[in-house]
């Protein structure tokens, strides 16, 4: 593993059982993640998409172990950490960090903000000078110190986000994954807090997953970009050339629904029909292949891998070169 | 009176091409920290067969104004307190509940934000669309009803109605429940479509297919649509008007390319510049400053002063309407001088 990639997941496989009977026998598997490999480097950005299903959240709480992993491996930092117990996790647990979703529920509302954000201060460094360290990360995350005694409740969404932040880089993580960190805020509160997440990243050197369905929002801040369907990742590639140039006709399609906020760039047309199915009963071969305008015999049989279309660039499909036109 | 066939009736048209008009509608809501102001003074109107978009961030008062309308404000706390809703020649904000109705889900229809929690877990989609039909349009049979739904259904777009009508809402996907909404809302034929926020919570190639599904749909059948929505690209792919909402008024109101190439109020201009956006390269995001605004507290005058980059003494006092047009005007100082007063 080169010294300048964080963390690494080779292979990576989550899957759900599904139990039915009395007996509650194991009848089939959600595979919500199925065979997932990337690298994340120091000081940069991979942005990982999709639409609601495709197993891009799950993926994320893999990698630190929230979710038990069925196959594959996970390196954080040259080290193996895929089956480590929870006790040979806590050191590492400082190194990654996750800011969720939902501000309002990823809070304790009986603690102050003082208490939240130094509780991992004690928990990973008891010799620290708390109550110094907690002001300063509150000013980095733009909190105003006269806050510190104050609830969650009184707080707004962007707010919350901010103390989320704090939170995440009390632990002085390396590694910060994202999930869906803007998709609960307004407009105008989103650009703030994107534009915080690139300071810190800069200020830091720290490296993000940023995890979310929203593509305009991926491009802005991601360096590279996975894009995942069905528990799969379809494209990796540089940010700039996936915009330009899309090769999977799934990350085409998903680029060309995304409204353009421009009334003179309307267009009527509808790029993809049908929906994603469902894990459980994943079709065979290409997992985009019920939805695919270029599907062949070879997709429904056999599933495309990962390969080489650039230097920064990988695409899973059969015919990713005849389908440019 | 009204039509059973997918294509509606001719009906009245006003005299003029006005459907409905919203003046000066004001709706509070009493609460034990204070009054607030939900919606203050909000004036629009709609057009047969237009598509207004009011668009705003979360508290702007955009939804009040549409439940507004249809009455469905729950009082207490709500209440409108001053303001006129013209529909068909009456005044919503007097009519008596009897006489709503006989408008509501018949006349306007709405589509509300989140499929999963509006449609009823224990009935099947067939008997919820069918309900609407049996309470305007008693005179119809069962089989009828059942043939309109299924009508319906395949109108919506979804595959195999005749047994999807008797599957419950946990058996279809987001996009097929909005699809059950729009078809329950669709079922007599109304001519006002008020759908809140109808694809924030679906995945972007959903959201195209339903945004595609509920233009054509307006086209086919010659409705009225007012969405109401937090995302100005939606905006700009369905609206022909435009009306900007921040601290329950309306800030700004123009055509979709008035608002989009010649927007003048500080807040439009910020709110678009702070998207990041597929189509255009950008290295730092604009930021407004500042937070949404507490409903309960706020500012005298231009409710956008606290956040505003070219705020001015006068802010302090009331923003007079500028006209920029004959449909687009800006409430805002910056253009007292050379604008005329509205």
């Amino acid at each position: 593993m080169p010294e300048s990639c964080v963390l690494k997941v080779e292979d990576l496989q989550v899957y759900f059982p599904v139990k039915k009977g009395v007996l509650k026998r194991t009848v089939g598997h959600v595979k919500a993640v199925d065979g997932v490999s990337f690298e994340l480097r120091r000081g940069e950005t991979f942005g990982l998409v999709g639409e609601s299903g495709c197993g891009k959240t799950t993926t994320g709480k893999a990698i630190v172990r929230l979710e038990p992993s069925f196959g594959g491996k996970i390196f954080c930092q040259g080290r193996e950490i895929t089956h480590l117990s929870p006790l040979e996790m806590l050191p590492l647990r400082s190194c990654m960090q996750m800011i969720f979703q939902d501000p309002y529920s990823s809070l304790n509302p009986r603690m102050t903000i003082a208490d939240i954000i130094a509780e991992p201060i004690r928990f990973h460094r008891p010799e620290a000078d708390v109550s110094a360290e907690v002001v300063e990360y509150m000013e980095m995350a733009g909190l105003r110190k006269e806050y510190l005694l104050r609830y969650p409740h009184e707080f707004s969404g962007g707010q919350r986000q901010r103390i989320g932040i704090a939170r995440a880089l009390a632990c002085k993580p390396q590694i910060i994954i994202a999930d869906e960190p803007v998709s609960a805020l307004d407009v105008s509160i989103q650009s703030q807090i994107i534009n915080l997440m690139k300071t810190l990243q800069r200020e830091l050197g720290l490296s993000y997953l940023f995890i979310a369905h929203d593509l305009s929002v991926v491009k802005h801040i991601s360096d590279r970009v996975g894009v995942m369907y069905l528990g799969s990742l379809v494209e990796v590639c540089e940010t700039g050339e996936l915009y330009r140039k899309p090769l999977h006709p799934y990350t085409k399609a998903l680029f060309a629904s995304v409204p353009i906020p421009d009334p003179r760039k309307r267009s009527e047309k509808v790029p993809l029909q049908g929906e994603i199915p469902s894990p459980l009963n994943a079709p065979p071969g290409c997992k985009f292949q019920t939805r695919c305008p270029h599907a062949t015999d070879r997709c429904r049989s056999e599933a495309p891998k990962l390969e080489c279309a650039g230097e920064e660039h990988q695409v899973a499909c059969h015919y990713w070169r005849d389908i440019q036109e | 009176m009204r039509s059973t066939r997918a294509l509606p009736s001719k009906g009245k048209i006003l005299s003029s091409d006005l459907i409905l008009e919203v003046k000066d509608l004001q709706t509070v809501f009493i609460t034990e920290e204070g009054v607030v102001k939900g919606c203050n003074g909000v004036s629009y109107s709609l057009k047969k067969g237009e598509t207004l978009a009011v668009v705003g961030e979360s508290g702007s008062g955009k939804s009040v104004t549409a439940m507004s309308i249809l009455r469905l404000i729950p009082e207490p706390p709500g209440k409108i307190v001053g303001g006129q809703i013209l529909f068909d020649g009456i005044d919503l904000v007097q009519a008596t509940e009897k006489q709503m109705r006989k408008i509501r889900g018949n006349q306007i229809a709405m589509i509300f934000q989140e499929p999963m929690t509006s449609l009823n877990p224990v009935l099947t989609v067939g008997r919820q669309i069918g309900e609407s039909l049996q309470l305007h349009q008693p005179e119809l049979g069962k089989a009828a009803t059942r043939a309109r739904v299924i009508e319906l259904l395949e109108l919506v777009g979804i595959p195999s109605a005749e047994q999807r009508i008797n599957e419950f809402p946990h058996q279809l996907s987001g996009g097929m429940k909005q699809r059950v909404m729009i078809a329950m809302a669709l079922a007599c034929n109304p001519r006002v479509l008020i759908a809140d926020e109808p694809t924030s919570a679906l995945d972007v190639t959903i959201q195209a297919q339903i945004l595609n599904l509920i233009r054509k749909l307006q086209q086919q059948l010659g409705m009225s649509v007012i969405m109401i929505t937090h995302d100005l690209a939606v905006v700009a792919e369905t609206a022909d008007s435009v009306a900007v909402m921040y601290g329950g008024r309306i800030v700004e109101y123009g055509s979709v390319d008035e608002i989009f190439h010649q927007a003048k109020h500080p807040y439009l201009e910020g709110l678009k510049r702070s998207m990041p956006r597929l189509d255009v390269e950008e290295e730092e995001l604009y930021t407004i400053e500042g937070m949404v605004p507490n409903p309960l507290k706020l500012p005298s005058g231009c409710p956008f002063r606290p956040r505003c980059p070219q705020v001015m003494d006068r802010c302090c006092e009331e923003p007079p309407a500028i006209s920029f047009s004959e449909t687009h005007y800006a409430r805002c100082w910056l253009y007292a001088e050379g604008g005329t007063d509205a």
